[in-house]
């Protein structure tokens, strides 16, 4: 595949399990603190007219969850930062990190999305991989076959977004004119665009 | 009652120093007070790519807002502090606001120095340190301008090779008879002289500023041996000063540089400091240094914060530092300082080769030209102390890892 590679989620399906998070965790038998992929739950809401009774106000609330990674960004802010250069974009779009070359400064760490992740026994940066041995197999990513509401996939960008259309940023994620992740979401219904939420995250893991 | 932190400062030391603090599960209060406007940033892409307009502010924030509400962080942003008073523990921001302290952490960084020469006020004359800076830059960096840039140090040569790249007559003045003579050796100067020439930027050393000319604007900058050079733009980079002016009304002990020792404790024992405006003790190598760097603000950062949470640590790292200019990452590792012995491995005239420094044969500092990998083997030899036999060193057929 010579595209951009890049996962969709679908908002609306997640039902915050975090069965994609665990399933990652134990494949790169990660220790404690250290996650590739996390599940933020979202909840928030405002009062509105009542649709049919005059004067009366209801209160429009919504309540999701969002499994995000590394989304492997067309303009990686943590590339940018990297002073090593262990960090770097392949062919196929997928941000990589050499090890062997990370000096552990964790300047990457400025990742609006928090995607790399400091892994003090080995002293460097780790992160999603798009679970490349998978893609060399034509497998499918550990996140993507523990879904149990097959809420992520994973292939070809420019696909999901002909499929899926052009959100990349519901709440509380970062605003995606920041770093164009590689990610298409179809939004939690009444889930507001990023940058617009009123709501509060209540467990980030 | 829980304690309170304040952090003056929002450079890479006093943001490090809050993610410290919170691991090391620190649960009171931090504050960090700033003068700069906006979230801290990122400053190394000021002079690269940011210039090339390709990098908006945001994009080189060090942490977003999200990441200090979740690490419980107030942040008080575009205030400058006035004063502090260590016997009240407390400091005096501007517009008279008093906050106090359990333990407080100066990152106050330095400054870019002033040249002090006829015409240095003039319009087109700049300075590079913050984004204001950068940004008020950028507004003159066209294509086809002539730009001159004072000081052949690392500001200045990433900016010259920027500036070059996006098509400005670059020249660049150096006071010293070679560029990067402070921190690199001869063969790696006379490597980024070549590369300089070659992208067509004029390198001319051994120049001394006297002066720069123009009415309102910069026309020309003008050399103690009488040469002019035309300029639409100039930007100076000639060394930093730290930022020592509040901690010496303060009372601390400053000499180039707030003292620290090596647990980044000030003379009073409720201050830190980390980062450019500190001087502290090398463990490793021995003396006071006053060190410039991104990893250095980091590491004092972490060694700061731990202390001030009754967790002692001392700065012992080895400090590492690097530059990007066109497509050249040199990266140093150590300091080089009483060598007795300089090995060369690779190819000066090609792509990528790296210089040793030995004192007995100890490895003392490497300094690595487009090879990661002889920089990172270098830093672990340093930090372990390592004697390397300098024939094998220098042989690129021998494998590092079996000097």
């Amino acid at each position: 595949m010579s595209g951009q590679l890049g996962f969709y989620f679908d908002a609306s399906a997640c039902n915050g399990c975090k069965a994609c998070l665990v399933m990652c965790k134990d494949k790169y038998d990660n220790p404690i603190g250290v996650n590739f992929r996390k599940v933020i739950h979202y909840s928030g809401g405002y009062w509105e007219a009542h649709p049919t009774q005059k004067g009366i106000m209801v209160p429009h609330v919504y309540a999701y969850s969002i499994s995000v990674s590394c989304n492997h960004c067309a303009e990686p802010a943590c590339l940018d930062a990297c002073p090593t250069g262990a960090i770097a974009k392949k062919a196929n779009g997928l941000v990589v990190i050499d090890k062997e070359i990370c000096v552990g400064c964790r300047l990457c760490e400025s990742c609006p999305y928090d995607a790399p992740q400091f892994n003090e026994e080995l002293g460097v940066m780790t992160m999603c991989d798009g679970c490349e041995d998978e893609i060399a197999r034509g497998g499918r990513q550990a996140c993507v076959a523990a879904c149990p509401q097959r809420a992520i996939q994973f292939g070809d960008l420019a696909g999901f977004r002909e499929q899926y259309g052009t959100v990349a940023g519901i709440e509380p994620l970062p605003d995606p004119a920041i770093t164009a992740p590689s990610l298409v979401v179809t939004p939690h219904r009444n889930s507001p665009l990023s940058g617009q939420g009123t709501g509060e995250v209540k467990y980030e893991r | 009652m829980s304690d309170t932190f304040i952090i003056v400062g929002g450079g890479h030391a006093g943001v490090r120093a809050i993610d410290c603090l919170r691991r090391a599960d620190f649960d009171g209060r931090i504050e960090l007070v700033s003068a700069d406007p906006h979230l801290p940033d990122h400053r190394p892409p000021l002079c690269k790519k940011f210039l090339r307009g390709q990098t908006p502010l945001e994009r080189m924030y060090l942490r977003h807002e999200p990441h200090f509400a979740r690490h419980n962080a107030v942040l008080r942003l575009g205030t400058q502090v006035e004063a502090i008073d260590p016997e009240a523990r407390a400091v005096q921001l501007a517009g008279g606001e008093n906050l106090s302290y359990d333990k407080l952490l100066l990152c106050l960084g330095a400054r870019a120095r002033r040249l002090d020469v006829p015409g240095s006020g003039l319009q087109g004359v700049h300075y590079l340190r913050s984004y204001d800076d950068a940004a008020a830059i950028q507004a003159g960096f066209t294509a086809g301008r002539r730009l001159v840039v004072v000081g052949a140090g690392y500001i200045g040569l990433e900016l010259a090779a920027t500036a070059c790249e996006l098509g400005l007559s670059v020249t660049v003045l150096e006071l010293a008879e070679r560029a990067l003579a402070r921190v690199v050796a001869p063969v790696v100067s006379a490597f980024f002289a070549r590369r300089h020439a070659q992208a067509g930027v004029e390198l001319v050393c051994n120049a001394r500023v006297r002066e720069f000319r123009g009415a309102a604007r910069v026309r020309s900058v003008v050399t103690a041996d009488g040469r002019e050079f035309p300029a639409e733009l100039v930007v100076v980079g000639v060394g930093n000063q730290p930022e020592t002016a509040l901690a010496q009304a303060a009372g601390l002990a400053c000499e180039n540089g707030i003292l620290v020792d090596a647990h980044c404790r000030t003379s009073d024992p409720d201050i830190y400091a980390a980062g450019d405006c500190t001087r502290h003790p090398s463990v490793h190598f021995g003396g006071k240094v006053r060190l410039e760097s991104v990893d250095n603000a980091l590491e004092q950062a972490r060694v700061a914060a731990a202390n001030m949470c009754g967790q002692p640590l001392r700065h012992a790292h080895v400090p590492w530092f690097w530059s990007d200019q066109y497509d050249i990452k040199l990266q140093i590792a150590g300091l080089s300082g009483g060598h007795d012995q300089l090995v060369v491995r690779g190819d000066p005239a090609g792509s990528g080769f790296s210089v040793w420094y030995l004192r007995r044969a100890e490895v003392l500092s490497v300094e690595a030209v487009n090879r990661p990998a002889d920089f990172m083997q270098g830093g672990k030899w340093i930090a372990e102390r390592r004697r390397v036999d300098p024939a094998r060193l220098g042989d690129p057929g021998v494998a590092l890892a079996a000097v």
